[in-house]
């Protein structure tokens, strides 16, 4: 599913007296085309998350518009949100947070089906069984609850759970933050293998620029709320072509950052 | 996590102690040696005895079977209050935090107006304008304290609605109601309950606090706040009379508040992490 984002603005106001402004977003416009791997990046503060919850439908943009397809989606009501959930999916930062502490992991995962799709019991049982497998986890897992699970097997099942209706973007919001290397290693090859056996659109938003280097096909770069560069990925850090993509770039590990000015 | 409260001695001692009063609540009738209401002005405060084992008060009944019976009112009053108190919280403060930022205002400032009065005026207030009565003792008690349930209610909502878990089920399609009963009301009952547990001490307190003024139960009721009240005129001649049901209020209230902050330590101590 190709996805466009048409002059997307977005103003915090804050509720106190003075009514301080905040443009969390100014102007944002790009297209990913279907199937399409695009890593967003930028600091802390740059709009990225607010972004994705603006694609998701979770919070309104204060100007702007965002299609699916070239159909612009409006939730305007629970029914045409609940089609755009069918579709979109995101991936929360915090595994452990982004699951209901009170919910075995079956129900974290079958939540979304029981919500989104039409299925039978016996479907979504095995509807689950299999995106657990498919998330190299062991089935023994799915009567714990969140908390007993490691901070990658909790990411694991957030991935799984975005999975779960089999929608055509799903957008990561710092979804590998916090992991050790190995396992963020680990994620990110899931992640490479799910989208080339899925083939949806991934919208992967990460403060890493190492990270957008190794899995995204393209990068865009964000830097106060504005697009700074939007450029095709080769997988190193010579395509990078704004001073501030390359500042970015040189803060990365040092073997890979050594290489910023190829 | 009933290992955990088993674990800890503080919850132990406050469980014992309801345990205690609900089973004398329950089984007053069979553990009563006499009729509590039964007046025999013979035996005006007659000492201990077999047949009347703490002795008879100033209308000769005996004292033993009046306390025994007065674990019923404080039980038998203020569950069912806390009951109705805890589901107009639950409503209104989860409708506050969902309901949009109108509901949330209008409701705030409600609640700002009878959290600023007093409960028990407005308690005093409201059965003198309807009367003596159990019903009546419920509906000021309600009005007194409904304000404090929902804040607390929208205070714990206000928390669990910014975290990311609910986040994720509203990507995951969940409707406001499924939000509100499958994931808001599960997460802030552990922390209500706490809540809840502390204020039955409150009621019990309240509750006895009315009948010590003479308001909400007719005369000569064998609740323990009444019983202060008739033995408060005998306080130099017969000061044991005002001890006793003293120290059934006493025990009752620290059960519930030692067996709610126990609750509240072993929550607060968090979830064990892999």
């Amino acid at each position: 599913m190709k996805l466009t984002v048409q002059n997307i603005s977005k103003i915090y106001t804050s509720r106190d007296k003075n009514q301080n402004k905040l443009n969390a977003l100014n102007d944002v416009s790009f297209t990913v085309n279907s199937g399409e791997f695009c890593a967003i990046v930028g600091e802390s503060g740059s709009g990225k998350s607010t972004l994705s919850q603006i694609i998701t439908g979770l919070i309104p943009a204060t100007s702007g518009k965002v299609f699916f397809n070239d159909v612009e989606l409006a939730c305007s009501n629970s029914k045409k949100q609940k089609e755009l959930f069918r579709k979109v999916q995101l991936v929360l930062q915090d595994g452990k947070s982004a699951l209901d502490p009170h919910f075995s992991i079956y129900n974290c995962i079958a939540e979304p089906i029981r919500n989104l799709c039409r299925m039978s019991r016996n479907d979504e049982k095995n509807r689950v069984s299999e995106l657990i497998r498919q998330m190299e986890l062991s089935e023994d897992i799915l009567q714990r609850k969140p908390h007993e699970l490691s901070g990658g097997q909790q990411k694991r099942v957030c991935i799984a759970r975005a999975l779960a209706v089999d929608p055509e973007i799903i957008i990561f919001d710092e979804a590998i933050s916090g992991l050790d290397v190995i396992l963020r290693k680990s994620i990110l090859d899931l992640l490479k293998r799910i989208h080339k056996e899925n083939g949806c659109t991934m919208l992967f938003i990460t403060h890493d620029m190492d990270v957008a280097l190794y899995m995204a096909s393209r990068i865009i770069v964000m830097k106060d709320g504005r697009i700074v560069e939007d450029t095709a990925c080769s997988g190193k850090p010579g395509c990078l072509t704004h001073p501030y993509s390359k500042m970015l770039a040189a803060a990365m590990l040092p073997e890979i950052g050594n290489n910023a000015d190829a | 996590m009933i290992h955990k409260i088993l674990k800890n001695p503080q919850a132990v001692i406050g469980l014992v102690i309801i345990a205690a009063v609900l089973l004398t609540a329950l089984i007053a009738p069979l553990l009563a040696p006499n009729d509590p209401e039964a007046v025999d002005v013979m035996l005006k405060f007659g000492k201990a005895s077999s047949d009347y084992p703490m002795g008879n008060d100033a209308l000769g009944r005996c004292v033993l079977s009046r306390l025994l019976y007065g674990a019923r009112y404080s039980m038998g009053v203020s569950l069912p209050i806390l009951g109705l108190l805890s589901a107009i919280g639950l409503f209104l403060g989860t409708l506050s935090v969902c309901g949009g930022r109108v509901m949330n205002t209008v409701l705030d400032f409600i609640c700002d107006i009878f959290i600023s009065l007093p409960q028990l005026v407005v308690g005093i207030a409201i059965i003198g304008m309807l009367g003596d009565g159990f019903v009546n003792i419920v509906i000021a008690i309600i009005v007194g304290m409904w304000a404090w349930f929902t804040r607390m209610v929208r205070a714990y909502a206000q928390v669990e609605m910014g975290k990311d878990y609910i986040l994720a089920a509203r990507i995951s399609g969940c409707g406001r109601l499924k939000l509100v009963f499958r994931h808001l009301i599960p997460n802030i009952m552990p922390q209500f309950i706490v809540f809840i547990t502390t204020s039955i001490a409150t009621t019990i307190l309240m509750i006895s606090t009315f009948a010590f003024l003479g308001l909400g139960l007719p005369s000569g009721t064998s609740e323990w706040g009444a019983m202060l009240k008739d033995a408060s005129s005998c306080i130099y001649n017969h000061p044991e009379m005002l001890v006793y049901p003293g120290v059934c209020i006493l025990v009752t209230a620290a059960g519930f508040n030692l067996f709610g902050e126990a609750l509240r330590d072993i929550l607060m101590s968090g979830e064990d992490t892999l």
